[in-house]
């Protein structure tokens, strides 16, 4: 790997990385040379996660904590900071979804969404940033947001939300830490076939209409986030902050649709 | 209230407004109380629109001139305003479109495109603006299209055409916002008119877009003279620079073509 994305003496902690998309990213990290520390609740599968990245050859330590709360957050982030000594990449990527008419909707829903995608992504940042401050190294906040950061999606109304949020939220890191040569930026997925869209892609012609609006004709495939996250976490994109990359095959850029046959 | 949106004694002109979307900009500006200067290349078509118009009461009148023609479109400018000894509004509506394949389009398409679509606008705006600045006081309307935001395969000389209004339209705002002229766009998505005939045609079209628009139809021209009337108004004074999109939710939200 060219040096410029190499992440190597680098240690980079991901939320959700005890499957799906996570899982990959966090190994892309770890095989971009990252020490890698996986954040999720289910202890059992992240030391699987750590087993693979191990197996490979990389480094990983497991922090096991659910990100509802906010002083698991804080105590653990200091601890495992504090033990190896520097924190220089932060992905906020552990998300939750659920699908309500909004007319049936409740406020619980809503606050639990909010607080997975949005508010432990704020204390994450606010925890990873004093130890990248500290160092006086820089830093890397990556959020993950969604396409529907910037569109609406019926049926997702605390979703979008949150996703909206979270560039709101990464802006106003990138305008606030800039001069600390901290960045933040948002990476919005598009459709990836993974273990949060299972109840999607099981629904008859469901992966074909999602194709069919997208001007590459498929879903994404997990890896091909890991680029993209690699790049913005190295020193390849040392100049840029505040921004959305959007991975989504072209549907927010473009009106694509099959006419039906 | 509703005088904010009189736009009595006000002088406007309003391209492509023999049919579509102008016909109805150009009738919603007229309605609002300015007298509008209709403008299209065929004129025996815009004398048809401009009676229509006429026998309703309101203050129409003409002036055909072909838009590819830089020194026609400068002097029907320069004449209008010399004429009323004032030009208030300007909405440039008129475009035309072009689908072709990328590997099989043409430079002359190309060259056709950008010249109505934007080199046409900028010639208005330019003129239009001499006018303006001095009363301090102006309201340009650049009429986009949803593919001033986002893109589509097979027009590509029409996206790129309608991005480029979206930035002179901003540059505009900048420039003659310290005049009191403001400049935006009207960008409208999937309306029923002429211009669309062909692609309406096509089997499934109609609802291939339709399952696309979270309001579930496309567009009625009268839908688009309302938006353009308060763009134009004293109602809109500091909006300047904005892209206005008008679609039914098209570009802003994720619909499947499916129930799910």
């Amino acid at each position: 790997m060219l040096e410029l994305f190499s992440l190597k003496q680098k240690v980079a902690v991901i939320t959700g990385a005890s499957r799906g998309l996570g899982r990959t990213m966090a190994k892309g990290l770890a095989a971009a040379g990252a020490q890698v520390v996986l954040v999720a609740r289910d202890e059992a599968k992240l030391n699987e996660t750590r087993d693979d990245i191990l197996a490979e050859g990389g480094q990983a330590s497991v922090l096991a904590l659910d990100l509802a709360d906010e002083e698991a957050i804080r105590t653990g982030i200091r601890r495992i900071g504090g033990e190896l000594g520097r924190i220089d990449i932060c992905v906020n990527n552990a998300g939750v979804i659920n699908w309500q008419p909004v007319l049936e909707s409740d406020v619980e829903d809503f606050e639990r969404i909010m607080d997975t995608n949005v508010k432990a992504a704020f204390v994450m940042s606010q925890e990873c940033a004093a130890f990248m401050r500290a160092g006086s190294r820089g830093g890397r906040i990556v959020n993950i947001g969604s396409i529907l950061s910037t569109l609406g999606r019926a049926k997702l109304h605390a979703y979008c939300a949150s996703k909206s949020a979270i560039v709101g939220l990464t802006r106003s890191l990138a305008a606030e830490l800039g001069r600390e040569n901290i960045t933040a930026n948002v990476i919005a997925p598009g459709y990836f076939i993974s273990d949060i869209n299972a109840s999607l892609t099981s629904r008859p012609g469901y992966i074909e209409a999602v194709s069919g609006v997208t001007p590459m004709e498929r879903w994404g495939r997990a890896e091909e986030l890991v680029g993209t996250l690699i790049y913005l976490a190295s020193d390849a994109s040392s100049f840029v902050t505040g921004q959305v990359i959007h991975v989504d095959g072209g549907i927010q850029a473009t009106f694509t649709f099959q006419l039906a046959a | 209230m509703t005088e904010r949106f009189s736009l009595k004694g006000l002088v406007a002109v309003v391209t492509g407004a023999s049919r579509g979307l102008g016909y109805e900009m150009a009738r919603a500006v007229a309605e609002s109380g300015a007298r509008v200067y209709m403008t299209a290349r065929g004129k025996d078509q815009l004398e048809q629109a401009a009676s229509t118009l006429l026998n309703e009461g309101l203050d129409v009148r003409i002036c055909p001139f072909d838009l590819s023609d830089g020194d026609q479109c400068v002097e029907a400018v320069r004449r209008i305003g010399e004429t009323e000894g004032r030009l208030d509004i300007l909405v440039n509506n008129a475009g035309i479109n072009a689908w072709e394949p990328l590997a099989e389009a043409t430079t002359s398409t190309w060259d056709r495109v950008i010249d109505t679509n934007v080199r046409a606008p900028y010639l208005l705006c330019r003129e239009a603006s001499r006018f303006m600045i001095p009363k301090g006081f102006g309201r340009i309307v650049n009429v986009g299209s949803a593919l001033a935001v986002t893109g589509r395969e097979k027009v590509t000389a029409y996206v790129s055409s309608k991005h480029g209004l979206a930035g002179m339209t901003r540059a505009l705002a900048a420039e003659l916002g310290p005049h009191g002229v403001t400049c935006n766009m009207m960008a409208p998505g999937y309306f029923l008119t002429e211009i669309n005939t062909t692609i309406l045609a096509r089997p499934g079209y109609e609802k291939g877009v339709s399952s696309r628009i979270p309001l579930g139809r496309w567009g009625s021209p009268e839908e688009a003279g309302g938006v353009v009337a308060f763009m134009v108004s004293k109602a809109s004074s500091y909006m300047n620079g904005h892209i206005l999109v008008v679609d039914g939710g098209l570009t802003e939200t994720f619909v499947l073509p499916i129930d799910a």
